[in-house]
């Protein structure tokens, strides 16, 4: 019996890294395909950066309406509430950890995420010359087609990567305004 | 299979883990941005090289395989190892166990799940059944990879029915009729999904 219930926790656990093992089977398969072009770089930087960043957005205004239902989490009053639900509440959801938040600017409108590790990277094989940065962008895809539709318009940016030798990978994420709803004139 | 108490505002979505859904946003986004029709159909057979989206499932199947905890002794024969992807597998990736399994007893198999969760969320009716395949491509990959894990090449290709097999009988009583079709399929659960797998080698 203990034994069933162990295999229930390991299956727990694998699904909750099947997001990042796809992931990362997705760019070493893109990596592999492009290995022998010439111009590999430009080629991966289209499909990852031009093509399929914009899947983090589309993956980003989905996901803020399943966060909404399951996380009974009221409206944000401030960008300090925002940061403070999307790294103790939204991470930790997701992809089960849970980042801190330094480095706020005077003006209370950027802040950081910090993350141990990338959470992204576990899985994947990268050709030396290339980027990590473009291959995490997908987060950053994501965190901004959420908060889009809660009304927000922020810029996510990777800063820092452990896969490029810095210490930590530190997500700047920056307020830029605040999106008003555009109703049809003569609807409430 | 429906899940029980839904509280959630998002209709039908059952009891889908969090993180799950994240995987299954990333998929979608992957079978829109990589899926390629099928060039030449008429060249179907075990030489044509898998898509993109097949591989892919492949190295994630290949990881899970890995991964998974799993008793090596117990695996006494093909019947077992096909038993684990159904349940230890299948619960890891969608969180249910797949609801059936048949088999020739010659190397071919038959896997159902009458409510295959990557199809679950598309609008019902006979209009998914074309657009099916591409979200099943993955999920082939992935058996195959687990498969090529545990010491089998295989193939696996996979179908759509809106109705299970033994249902065909009540369809010709209601009349087999598009109009008569697409009530029916209404009135069912979400897609049953036919993966049938071929064991190869060991």
């Amino acid at each position: 019996m203990s034994r069933q219930a162990n295999r229930g926790t390991e299956s727990k656990k694998m699904s909750s890294e099947l997001f990042t093992l796809t992931y990362g089977a997705l760019v070493t398969q893109l990596c592999k395909d492009y290995e022998n072009d010439e111009d590999v770089n430009k080629q991966l930087d289209k499909i990852l950066f031009s093509n399929f960043l914009p899947r983090g957005y589309n993956i980003g205004v989905r996901l803020i309406e399943d966060f909404l239902a399951r996380s009974n989490v009221g409206r944000c009053h401030d960008f300090r509430e925002t940061a403070d639900v999307i790294a103790k509440v939204a991470f930790k959801m997701y992809l089960g950890i849970t980042p801190s938040i330094t480095n706020w600017s005077p003006a209370g409108d950027e802040f950081s995420l910090i993350l141990e590790n990338n959470p992204l990277v576990d899985f994947v094989e990268l050709p030396d010359n290339h980027s990590s940065l473009i291959y995490s962008n997908l987060l950053c895809g994501v965190l901004r087609g959420a908060l889009e539709m809660v009304q927000m318009a922020v810029e996510a940016k990777f800063v820092q990567d452990t896969l490029k030798g810095d210490g930590v990978t530190e997500i700047r994420m920056r307020f830029i305004r605040r999106i008003e709803d555009n109703l049809p004139a003569g609807e409430e | 299979m429906r899940a029980g108490g839904a509280r959630w505002s998002l209709p039908a979505r059952g009891s889908r883990m969090a993180d799950a859904v994240l995987f299954e946003f990333l998929h979608t986004e992957m079978v829109a941005e990589l899926w390629t029709p099928d060039p030449d159909p008429g060249s179907g057979g075990p030489e044509m090289s898998p898509s993109v989206l097949e591989s892919v499932g492949f190295r994630v199947g290949q990881a899970l395989g890995e991964r998974l905890p799993r008793d090596i002794p117990a695996f006494r024969e093909e019947l077992d190892v096909l038993k684990f992807l159904c349940k230890d597998l299948w619960v890891a990736v969608f969180q249910k166990q797949m609801d059936g399994l048949r088999t020739n007893h010659q190397g071919t198999y038959v896997l159902q799940d009458n409510s295959f969760p990557l199809l679950v969320p598309m609008a019902s009716g006979l209009q998914y059944l074309e657009e099916a395949p591409k979200f099943l491509a993955f999920t082939c990959g992935l058996l195959c990879g687990a498969l090529h894990t545990l010491g089998f090449q295989s193939l696996v290709t996979a179908s759509v029915a809106a109705l299970p097999a033994w249902d065909m009988i009540d369809m010709f009583q209601v009349g087999f009729t598009r109009g008569g079709l697409q009530r029916w399929a209404r009135t069912c659960s979400p897609p049953w999904v036919l993966l049938g797998c071929r064991l190869l080698s060991r």
